[in-house]
């Protein structure tokens, strides 16, 4: 059986809808992204740390973030806690939450190995001009480090742009839930997943394509 | 917050532990068999990428591109109900989230590869040949042994992603751990200790398959004198490599 008709007029019907949809994703996704961004420094900084106190509870945290999907974070900030009278979060709320949360042990190891290619001697010429630890932490080797961040940085906020196309699960009103919605009501299911996946495709492809320009300018001046 | 947790009832997860052990099993049948098939895509289109002819070059870059572009979700809704409605072709959820699984994969392992023969010093060729080994020996017996070295870290990494998102298939009625968990959560309206037992398991999952995978490098590469692509972790969902 093969249905030669297609209807692509209706992807440019509900065009408005989708737009729409789609500025919702790049808002949790930007949400999420600047609490995972907020998140891993201090999630670095502890898991590199010289007292167990601090980097036990970071690398707990890491293998967390890590191990578990994202879907299941959905879960159980959306309906568990919900359901057990904990808090209730709307579906923005407990996107952008988990999108965060998640992202936050990815962003850690990017500052941790951003830090960590700061060559030593950085440091020690700070020490050496009289910058206290905490002086020299943020005047010389955070800027440093953030410009190493910065591409990789991206690669996270893909994978969270990608990864919000879940929240649909919990009907957030973000692109891939407007077109599961349109797909229903007009039993358009090829047409509207096509343009999903087209639009996803496209907007991780601009935002890689930002990315590498953005490291282009960065490096500009540096080796 | 202690009626919080004098609330909790951990019984109903241990009752239906048989189910749950049964949803681990799809989980690691489907990540298996589609890490099997990735591999195999990803030489493909690193082959392609490889070529010398520009149009197979081309593809190959444009394969790749999109397959690390697509989230992995839309992917599974695109093959399960968006193809059925199409073109008739109708897939089982297995079937569409193996696909799935592989065509996304494929694209970052054939990164993965192709990092990994340039990361072969180019004596180790010219030796090869240097020896009067043909294109094909030289492939098989100098080349690739020492890709495969290099590239295993990086391969565990997206082994370990391809395991959680496995949890996607959920949504398309793949009775993998996460449906398991969701089933019963329904079932004893006890959704909080179900996805706390799911997102444990997981995370137990995933830590073994890490270190497991650690002692794998550690045996193969025993010989290796190149420092080997750790690469980074493929970053959640579906996502773009570094």
């Amino acid at each position: 059986m093969f249905v030669a008709e297609f209807a692509w007029e209706i992807i440019w019907d509900h065009s408005g809808e989708l737009g729409r949809g789609l500025l919702i994703t790049l808002e949790v996704t930007a949400a999420g992204f600047g609490l995972a961004a907020a998140l891993g420094l201090p999630i670095a900084l502890m898991r590199t740390a010289r007292t167990p106190l601090l980097t036990v509870p970071a690398v707990m945290w890491l293998a967390l973030a890590r191990g578990i999907p994202l879907l299941i974070v959905i879960f159980l900030l959306y309906y568990s806690l919900a359901e057990q009278g904990v808090v209730t979060f709307s579906a923005f709320q407990a996107g952008f939450l988990s999108l965060g949360l998640t992202g936050s042990a990815y962003m850690a190891e990017i500052y941790r190995s951003a830090l960590q290619a700061v060559p030593q001697g950085q440091s020690e010429a700070g020490s050496a001009i009289g910058l206290t630890g905490a002086q020299g932490f943020a005047h010389v080797l955070l800027p440093q480090a953030l410009r190493t961040a910065v591409p990789p940085s991206v690669n996270i906020f893909v994978a969270l742009l990608k990864g919000a196309t879940l929240l649909s699960v919990i009907a957030m009103a973000d692109m891939f839930h407007v077109a599961q919605v349109v797909s229903a009501e007009q039993y358009r299911p090829f047409e509207l997943y096509t343009a999903a996946a087209v639009i996803i495709i496209a907007v991780t492809l601009v935002a890689s394509a930002v990315g590498s320009i953005v490291e282009r300018r960065l490096s500009r001046g540096y080796r | 917050m202690s009626g919080l947790l004098a609330s909790l009832d951990f019984g109903p997860v241990w009752d239906q532990r048989e189910r749950l052990l049964s949803g681990i099993g799809t989980m690691l049948y489907v990540a298996v068999i589609s890490m099997l098939l990735s591999v195999v895509g990803g030489l493909l289109l690193a082959t392609m990428r490889r070529s010398r002819l520009r149009p197979i070059n081309a593809l190959g870059f444009l394969l790749i591109q999109a397959c690390r572009g697509i989230a992995l979700y839309v992917l599974i809704l695109w093959l399960f109900y968006g193809l059925a409605a199409g073109t008739g072709i109708r897939l089982d959820p297995i079937p569409t989230g193996i696909f799935a699984l592989t065509l996304l994969n494929s694209g970052y392992m054939a990164e993965i590869f192709r990092a990994g023969f340039d990361a072969i010093p180019e004596g180790q060729r010219e030796a090869a040949t240097a020896l009067g080994l043909g294109p094909v020996t030289s492939m098989a017996r100098i080349q690739a042994p020492q890709a495969i070295q290099i590239t295993l870290p990086a391969t565990g990494n997206i082994f370990v992603d391809i395991i959680k998102d496995t949890s996607i298939l959920a949504l398309v009625g793949v009775s993998e751990l996460l449906r398991e968990s969701q089933t019963w959560a329904q079932y004893y309206s006890r959704s909080f200790e179900f996805y706390v037992a799911a997102a444990a398991i997981y995370v137990g999952v995933v830590l073994l398959v890490s270190f497991g995978w650690r002692y794998l490098e550690r045996y193969a590469g025993r010989h290796l004198h190149i420092e080997p692509l750790r690469g980074q972790r493929r970053w959640l969902f579906g996502m773009v490599r570094t």
